[in-house]
Parts: C-alpha cells; sequence; structure tokens
C-alpha cells in the first residue's frame, strides 16, 4: 500500500524525518517496505498485515503516527451546502439483507458536470497509485485513499425506478461488471439492484448499467458497511477482487459512512462538479453498539515479562482512541474504537501495549525447563545415521519435489498403487503427489548425465503417497531412494575404472543394515516391470517385504534417454525407523588359528549361492566357520555351457583347540560330496 | 713366478679402479680368485712346483696379494651398495604434489545441512523434536490455528486441495495442535517438515521446508521468547548477530512478531544480501493465542506459550547466499558438491 508523505503531513504534524518514521513505523507492526520521492513528495510502500485493514488509508496511517508521536490529528474539510430536494424524494433505499449489510446509507448529486479532475487531485490519485478517470470517480476514489472507505457512484439516470435494493442475488442473475466481464451470479450473493436487475456486485464491483458517463447527470452515491466474510466469499467465488472488496474483506468503519459521504460532499462542491441535495439516506436498522472488553494489568506484565506501570498502559492505550474505565485496581473496561475490528478480547490489547511499549523495551529472559523429555528421539537420530551412511559410502543426498508426472510415475508405480491427485496442480506435469521416490532421482540422473557427469551416485529420504482402499486419508510413508549409473569411483590415475554394479547397491543397502544391526535380510528375485528382468530383487527384512532393487530397464533408460546402466532401489523406512535397534553383544576373540581351503566346483548355470549356503550349513559342521565366495564364471574353454565355476573359500576354526590337517581333509571332504549329492556338483 | 704376480696386482688394482657396479665386481673376484679358474688361484697352485728355497718367498708374496685383493675387493662391495642404496632411493621418490585418491564421499543436501545445525541448537536446549502428516485437513491447517473460514489472512497462503477435507499443509504449525491435543504442558517442541504452497518463482518452490518451534508452560513470557530467539540466531549465524523483533500478525499467535537479524554479510552496514537495510527478515513468532490453547482444552490462564516458524530453505539461501531457491530441488551435482566440506 503506497502512502503519501505530504498528505499524511495533512492529518498530523509529522516532526521527524522520512527514514526515522520509517523505522518507527516498522518497530510497531507496519513494515515500510521502501520510500521513494516523487517531486516534493515522498512515497511510502508499507506492508499492511490482514488484521490491520483500518491502516489502509492516508487517515488510518495518520492515526497510528498520531498515537506513535502522541500527536493530536486534524480531519480534512467536510462543509458543503445542499440545494432545496431532498435525497428522499429522488431514490427510495430497500434493506432487504440486514445482515449481509448492517448498514447502507446515500446520497444525491444533481447537475453533475462530467469533467476532468483538476491537477492536485490528479497528483494526489497517482502518489497512491490509482489511475485518474473524471471528477466523480476520482473523488470517490480520493476519499477511499483518504478515509480508507470504498464508495461507489451510481448514475441514477440508470436506476430503473429510482429504488436501490440491497439484497441477495437470484441465482443464475447476471451482470456485466464494469471491467467488462458478465458474470453469472449466487443466491448467496450480496448485490444491489434497481427495481428490475442487479447493477452492482455488492462492495465488489458496479455494474456497466449504472456506470456513471459523459451523459450523467445525477448520481447516487453509495456508502455502506458489508459483512467483510460475504464480500469475500463473493470475490473468491467470482474471482473478482477490487480495492473496494479489498477493504471491505478486512472491514470497514460502519461508523464512518456519513463522514465519507461529507467529504465527497465537500469535493463534490469544491470542484463545481453538481449540486448536493439534502438529507442523507442512512438505513441502519439495527445500530451497532460500541464493542468493549477488558483488560488486565496483571496480565499484561505476566505475559510480555516486564511490568508496564497502570498509567502508562492507559496513556498509550488512549492514544490509540481505545476508551479506559478503571473497573478495579488491577483492571479496565475498555471501549473498542468502531475501525479495529482486529482488538476483541483482552489478548489483543496486550499486543497493542506490547507495539507501542516497545518490544525492544522487554527484557530477554531464558525459559526454565521443568520437563522431562529431551532430546531427539529415536526415528530421527536412525533417519540421520542412514544420511550419514549414504554419505560416507559416497552418495549424495537429493530433494526431490513431492509433487510429479502421473505419465512418468506409473512406470515406477507397483502393482495396483493409486495416486493421489491434487485438485488445483501448480503445473500439469506436476499433478500427483509421487508413489516413489525413483521417477525424480533417474531425472537427476539424466540432468546431471546431460551436464557432462556421467558417475553419480544418489539417495533421496523422503515421503510417498498413495491412497488406501476404504480410508478417507491417504497414506504417507518414510522411504528411502538409492540411483547410481556410470564407474563406481572417480578415475584416479594409477587405478582402473569398474562400473557401478548390482553388487555394489546390493552392498550399500548390506552395510546400511548392519549398522542398525539388524542381519535378518533377504533378497529374493522377483519379476518388476521397470527393471531389467536379469537383475531384480525383492528385500525383505523379518520376512516382510520393504523394497526393491535391481538395474533400470533398457525400455526405460531409453524412453529417459540415459545412454548408460542405472541402478536403483527404493526402501520403506517406516519399520526401520520404529524398530529397536538391537545391541552389539560381544564375541570372544578367536583363540585359535583358523585353516582356510580354497574348493573349485562346477556347478548348473541355475544356480544360487543362497543354496549353496543353505546346504553347507545344513551339515552342521561346528568347524567350518565361514564360506565365501572367491571366485565365479561361466566362460571359459573348459566350462560347459549350462555350468559354472565356482570357488569357494573355506575358513575352518576350532573355538577349544588348533584343527588338524587331517580333520579339515575329511570336513572339506563330507562338504563336496554333499555338494555334489544335492547340488550335482562337479570338482574341477 | 714372482713378476706374474707383481703383474697380477697390478692389473687387478687398474681393473678395480674401473668397476662401477657389483656386476663387473663379481666378474673381477672371478677372474682372479674363483676357485677353479682364478688366475691367482691357478698360480699358487703352481708354488709347489717351484725350487724349495723359492717356495717361502713366492708364497708369501702370494697370499699377500690374495689378502690384498680381497680386502679391496670388499671395500669396492661395500661402497659400491651404498651407492646403489642411494640410487634405489632416488628412484623410489615420488612426485607428492599429485592430488590424493579422495575416498568416495557423497554430502547431506544444504536443507538438511541447516535443518541439522538448527535441530541441533534446540536439541542442547531440552527440546525433542515432533513431526506430523503432510496431507492435512483444514481443520489443523487453518481452523485450530485461528484461521478462520472467509478470513483474508489465507490469502497469504496459497494451498494445494486434495479433495473437500483434505489438503497438503501450508505449514508446520498444525503439528502444534496434534502435539497439544495428546500431552498436557510443559512442552517445548520443534517440528521440521515439508510444507506446501501454490508459489512458484526466484524465491518460492511449490515445496519447501519449515521448521516450527512451540514453548507451552506456566509463565511463559514474550521476554522468554526474545531470550530464546535471539540465542538461537546467535548460535546459527554467529556471535556478533543482532536480532531485532518487529510486530506483526499471525492468526495463531498473539501479540505476535517477525524477527530480523543484524546483516552478517555487511554487518549491517547494508549490502546487496539484506537490500541496503541492515537488516534481514528471518522468522514469525508470538505468543501463542489463546483461542489455540482452547481448541487443545488448555487453561489458558494457567498456561502461556510462544511459537515461531521459520523457512529452512530461506535461511539455507542467505546463509550459503544463493539467488534461486529452485537451485535446491535441481539436484545438479555441481551444486550439491559445493557443500561437501560442511559436514
Amino acid at each position: 500500500m503506497r502512502y503519501s508523505w505530504n498528505w499524511l503531513k495533512s492529518f498530523v504534524n509529522i516532526d521527524i524525518e522520512t527514514q526515522e518514521l520509517a523505522d518507527r513505523l516498522s518497530m510497531v507492526g507496519l513494515g515500510v517496505e521502501s520510500i521513494s520521492s516523487s517531486g516534493d513528495d515522498y512515497i511510502f510502500d508499507i506492508e499492511i498485515t490482514p488484521n490491520r485493514g483500518d491502516c489502509l488509508s492516508i487517515l488510518g496511517l495518520s492515526r497510528e503516527i498520531a498515537a506513535l508521536l502522541g500527536k493530536k490529528m486534524t480531519l480534512p474539510p467536510m462543509t458543503y451546502t445542499e440545494t432545496k430536494k431532498k435525497a428522499g424524494d429522488l431514490v427510495q433505499v430497500k434493506l432487504e439483507a440486514p445482515d449481509l449489510c448492517p448498514r447502507y446509507c446515500g446520497k444525491v448529486v444533481k447537475g453533475v458536470k462530467i469533467a476532468p479532475s483538476p491537477d492536485w487531485l490528479v497528483e494526489r490519485l497517482l502518489a497512491v497509485g490509482l489511475r485518474p478517470i473524471n471528477n466523480v470517480v476520482d473523488i470517490t476514489n480520493f476519499v477511499l485513499a483518504e478515509l480508507g472507505h470504498p464508495l461507489h457512484a451510481f448514475d441514477l439516470g440508470s436506476v430503473l425506478g429510482h429504488e436501490v435494493i440491497v439484497r441477495r442475488a437470484r441465482a443464475g442473475e447476471k451482470i456485466r461488471t464494469i471491467d467488462g466481464v458478465e458474470r453469472v451470479l449466487e443466491s448467496d450473493m450480496l448485490i444491489i439492484a434497481d427495481q428490475n436487475r442487479p447493477i452492482a456486485i455488492a462492495g465488489v464491483m458496479g455494474g456497466t448499467n449504472s456506470e456513471i458517463t459523459q451523459k450523467t447527470t445525477d448520481i447516487f452515491i453509495e456508502s455502506a458497511y458489508f459483512d467483510p466474510p460475504s464480500v469475500r466469499r463473493t470475490s473468491k467465488k467470482l474471482n473478482l477482487s477490487s480495492d473496494a472488496s479489498y477493504r471491505f474483506e478486512r472491514g470497514t468503519d460502519p461508523h464512518a459512512l456519513t463522514k465519507a459521504i461529507e467529504r465527497t460532499c465537500h469535493l463534490i462542491q469544491e470542484l463545481g462538479a453538481g449540486e448536493i441535495c439534502s438529507g442523507v439516506i442512512d438505513t441502519h436498522p439495527q445500530p451497532l453498539q460500541p464493542r468493549k472488553t477488558w483488560l488486565r494489568s496483571s496480565r499484561v506484565n505476566s505475559l510480555l515479562g516486564v511490568t508496564v506501570e497502570k498509567r502508562r498502559v492507559e496513556q498509550l492505550l488512549t492514544r490509540l482512541n481505545f476508551e479506559l474505565q478503571r473497573r478495579d485496581d488491577d483492571s479496565w473496561t475498555v471501549t473498542i474504537p468502531s475501525y479495529r475490528w482486529d482488538i476483541e478480547k483482552e489478548i489483543d490489547l496486550i499486543e497493542e501495549v506490547a507495539r507501542l511499549y516497545g518490544y525492544d523495551q522487554i527484557p530477554s529472559t531464558m525459559p526454565l525447563w521443568r520437563g522431562q523429555n529431551a532430546g531427539a528421539p529415536n526415528w530421527v537420530e536412525r533417519e540421520r545415521l542412514i544420511r550419514r551412511t549414504m554419505i560416507a559410502a559416497g552418495y549424495y543426498e537429493v530433494v526431490n519435489y513431492t509433487f510429479v508426472d502421473d505419465n512418468i510415475d506409473r512406470l515406477f508405480r507397483l502393482e495396483a498403487k493409486q495416486a493421489v491427485k491434487l485438485q488445483n496442480p501448480i503445473a500439469e506435469q506436476m499433478g500427483i503427489l509421487r508413489t516413489s521416490l525413483l521417477p525424480a532421482m533417474v531425472s537427476n540422473l539424466a540432468w546431471n548425465i546431460n551436464r557432462g557427469i556421467k558417475n553419480i551416485k544418489l539417495f533421496e529420504i523422503g515421503k510417498v503417497y498413495h491412497l488406501v482402499k476404504g480410508k478417507k486419508r491417504p497414506e504417507e510413508r518414510e522411504t528411502l531412494g538409492i540411483a547410481a549409473t556410470g564407474n563406481f569411483a572417480e578415475h584416479y590415475w594409477k587405478d582402473g575404472e569398474r562400473e557401478f554394479d548390482f553388487y555394489d547397491l546390493k552392498g550399500v543397502i548390506e552395510f546400511l543394515f548392519r549398522r542398525f544391526g539388524w542381519e535378518t535380510l533377504s533378497f529374493a528375485p522377483d519379476n518388476i516391470d521397470f527393471y531389467h528382468p536379469a537383475g531384480v530383487a525383492v528385500i525383505r527384512c523379518n520376512h516382510r517385504p520393504i523394497g526393491h532393487m535391481g538395474m533400470l530397464h533398457p525400455h526405460i533408460c531409453a524412453q529417459l534417454e540415459i545412454p548408460q546402466s542405472v541402478y536403483m532401489a527404493q526402501l520403506d523406512l517406516e519399520l526401520l525407523l520404529k524398530a529397536e535397534a538391537s545391541l552389539v553383544k560381544f564375541q570372544p576373540l578367536p583363540k585359535f588359528p583358523a585353516i582356510s581351503r580354497d574348493i573349485s566346483l562346477l556347478f548348473d548355470r541355475s544356480i544360487s549361492f543362497d543354496a549353496i549356503t543353505r546346504w553347507i550349513n545344513s551339515l552342521k559342521e561346528d568347524i567350518i566357520s565361514e564360506v565365501k565366495i572367491y571366485d565365479l564364471y561361466h566362460q571359459g574353454d573348459n566350462i560347459p555351457k549350462d555350468k559354472v565355476s565356482i570357488s569357494l573359500n573355506i575358513q575352518f576354526r576350532h573355538p577349544q583347540r588348533t584343527l588338524t590337517l587331517e580333520e579339515v581333509a575329511r570336513a572339506q571332504e563330507r562338504l563336496i560330496n554333499l555338494l555334489k549329492e544335492k547340488l550335482n556338483a562337479e570338482p574341477r | 713366478m714372482k713378476s706374474r704376480l707383481l703383474k697380477f696386482k697390478k692389473a687387478f688394482q687398474s681393473e678395480l679402479e674401473a668397476v662401477v657396479d657389483l656386476r663387473y665386481l663379481a666378474e673381477l673376484k672371478n677372474k682372479y680368485l674363483s676357485r677353479k679358474r682364478g688366475l691367482l688361484t691357478v698360480a699358487l697352485k703352481e708354488i709347489p712346483l717351484l725350487p724349495v728355497e723359492e717356495r717361502p718367498e713366492v708364497g708369501k708374496l702370494a697370499n699377500e696379494i690374495k689378502y690384498f685383493m680381497e680386502k679391496e675387493l670388499t671395500l669396492r662391495q661395500k661402497r659400491l651398495e651404498a651407492e646403489e642404496e642411494v640410487r634405489r632411493i632416488r628412484e623410489a621418490q615420488i612426485d607428492i604434489t599429485i592430488p590424493g585418491r579422495l575416498p568416495p564421499l557423497g554430502c547431506l543436501h544444504p536443507i538438511m545441512l541447516v535443518r541439522e545445525e538448527i535441530e541441533k541448537i534446540f536439541l542442547e536446549l531440552g527440546y525433542t523434536i515432533e513431526d506430523g502428516p503432510d496431507i492435512e485437513t483444514d481443520y489443523y491447517n487453518f481452523v485450530a490455528l485461528n484461521f478462520p473460514k472467509d478470513h483474508p489472512a489465507r490469502d497469504s497462503q496459497a494451498t494445494f486441495l486434495i479433495n473437500e477435507e483434505l489438503l497438503l499443509r501450508t505449514q508446520t504449525s498444525p503439528v502444534q495442535v496434534r502435539v497439544m491435543e495428546k500431552r498436557e504442558p510443559p512442552i517445548r517442541i520443534i517440528v521440521p517438515g515439508r510444507c506446501f504452497r501454490r508459489d512458484w518463482d526466484i524465491t518460492h518452490t511449490p515445496n519447501f521446508f519449515q521448521m516450527e518451534g512451540l514453548v507451552v508452560d506456566e509463565g511463559i513470557t514474550l521476554g522468554d521468547l526474545k531470550g530464546t530467539l535471539e540465542y538461537f540466531v546467535r548460535k546459527l549465524f554467529g556471535k556478533e548477530t543482532r536480532a531485532r523483533f518487529r510486530p506483526s500478525f499471525f492468526p495463531f499467535t498473539e501479540p505476535s512478531a517477525d524477527l530480523d537479524i543484524s546483516c552478517f554479510h555487511c554487518n549491517g552496514k547494508g549490502c546487496r544480501l539484506c537490500k541496503n537495510s541492515g537488516w534481514i527478515e528471518i522468522l514469525g513468532s508470538g505468543m501463542v493465542h489463546p483461542n489455540v490453547f482452547k481448541v487443545v482444552g488448555y487453561d489458558t490462564e494457567k498456561y502461556s506459550g510462544f511459537a515461531w516458524g521459520l523457512g529452512i530453505d530461506r535461511v539455507a539461501l542467505i546463509l550459503y547466499q544463493i539467488e534461486d531457491a529452485r537451485l535446491f530441488y535441481e539436484n545438479d551435482l555441481r551444486f550439491l558438491q559445493q557443500f561437501r566440506e560442511i559436514i
């Protein structure tokens, strides 16, 4: 909102510099965004919070300045002379919806001469950012800027039957507003109508059918108080806002209706723009009573943490035009000015006291803590540990938008999961809440590859969302996504290069689980459309599926124009974040040396390492302490096509004594025989 | 015979001079002292064939020469070995100016870095962390927080709608209500989380992260709010940071205050970062509105409290002097890598 320094000075004798005024206004909650000079004037741009509709005028801001500086305010001249013709004989006002319009005032001006406004008026309007149109419209805008009260001037000749009716619209009624758009009205919208038709949307915008034109001779000036929520609803529904609706929504002063008319009439007369008919039409079925509340001095002090003298409270609030009456030793009854709709209760008054007293005058203290629970809960610690682990493994954390393109998300969606749709997305390709972290992460890879970065390892921790049958509330699940492409590490001049592969991805997941002491992790083959069928696994923890991993299907890579292999995984974290962390239990260090043996065997091509270790475990051979893969290959001169050569490294160890070579040889033989028998293995 | 021996000695001496490495030294040793064909060995074997009277003299001379040769050879060998050692060390010298092999270290997203920094400060003060759902009801996001329907205060929070009842939270504040509903004071929490507003420009993204703080107990004052937040900004932005509280408006707090910090970039003199004002707006705060306490059934006469909320993205923009908030969500590695040193 723009305010003219000169205009303000016509209301209050401001005896400080512009910058000091700006600083002091900011410190009472009227944040000055900028001061710019314009001719011999300065323009203050001030951010008015939505509770302070009363400050949206020169008068309103002057009241604050007067209170701030402890000065009196001078109101502009409002006098005028009237002709003998009575307004009441020229137009009838019928107020049919007093709930949405508690008070409606009007004035008639005859013999209007529509002309351009004089320079001084144009200058003022331009200073506060209003566009001059003609003298009558400009005067109503001038009064709006000056007193904060929206007025509307109707061409009285166009008001059929000379009747102004304030009523609810009939559903489907239409009006063309002065911006040239035809609007269809609904039955809860308040309108101004003549005998036949709507001529204005109350508090929002007038109709073209009653607009002031060059031909206008008689006008009806409306000054009304409209119910703020009603104006806001109408304005929102029609997606139409105006300077008037902006103020009505925020609450105008119902006691200033006639003042606004008086000031308007004064200006009309000063400009010689018409003759003022006698009498104000004032429809006011239930006069609004002054609002009252109370305030306790003790409460002011206990909430602010400082003792504010009672005299000081009285002084500060009186400056803001509150009327205080002592109720008892501690409290007052307070009458609230009619324009302060933001003030209802004691707490609102405490804020007023604090604001003028100065937040900077309140001593800073540290509250004592007498609660029991403190510190980060387990799930926070755990999430942090996951982050730290991923970083230590060389992965970069990304954060993506929650909103994704349904068409891309669909490619990565499991089973019949249903996505959560937005009613009003910000862009078409951001229409749903992600059901998976992977689509955005894959585009992160593409983005970076396109910028010349080929070796990428990313992770994200964030929520995914989907609808749940029979439940109103969609499910939100904290999830970990991992995506990688290119080489395992950046090239180093001394080292060879190695492409990131399935086992790198699996390794980081295993590493993650190990850090929590969770060993019950298993990987099972499965069919998931978006993975390469040759390398995909479902991840289970305690036998419950918690995620999946694999190589992105080459078709999808091609579709997303990614020229490299992509590996990715997604893990549901809800279970992991809630689970108890298992304690490390110390194992005594081995006292006797281990004996290591390598065994090379030919297996069927379809063998799994998991099957081999399960059979070896079934032997219950206590002295076998570890079985590792030492080598694996299926191509070679002496390996049949349907076979694979696996070399196992086996550690033998006895906890109580040193093993003899014979014992080891016997155990090794039993092991080989078992694998021969159960898995059709052939020694090489 | 005597002259032959002396000739050997002379020849040996000059040949020894010419030896430059251990291989030649071994050859030289073989030439004269080899057990079978060594020139001196052969000569020694001939001594018994000499006339008896010559034998002692020639024998003595031969042994002296043998001893002399062995001594010289050993000396020479030691010298050569020492030279060889020096050469090996010189050859093993590596170029220590080549950059090292970095371990594969990733890094946190800058928003998460800032989030953890802020969390740390409040955890040290005895706060705990709470969270709540991203998908909220109009009730928790607005009504319970004293935003009436059809109130212009809602204008500042353009809301994403899911259906008639559900929306995406525009602030972390609904968690205040959820926590107070299930717990009695004293309360001392922070709430980090993702929020959503329909804004998209250089400083606004349709989702962003907020951090909320709430303290409720008997006798909590506006002075406590000031003291706590002054401590916080000094911890986050540096000891020299000054704080300024300006009256503001939020429906769920009263009195409300915006908090500005003195610009840490220009130290309050005025620069681009603070738009020449010397101050940077950091967060909104205030004393919990009694209407919110009523909603959760707290005794407004007994308890008071304060709450604050800040945009983590915004703090990250300011702290790292990033000009475009959209960079946070592009996840360009050249951007992310810049925060690797901070962890």
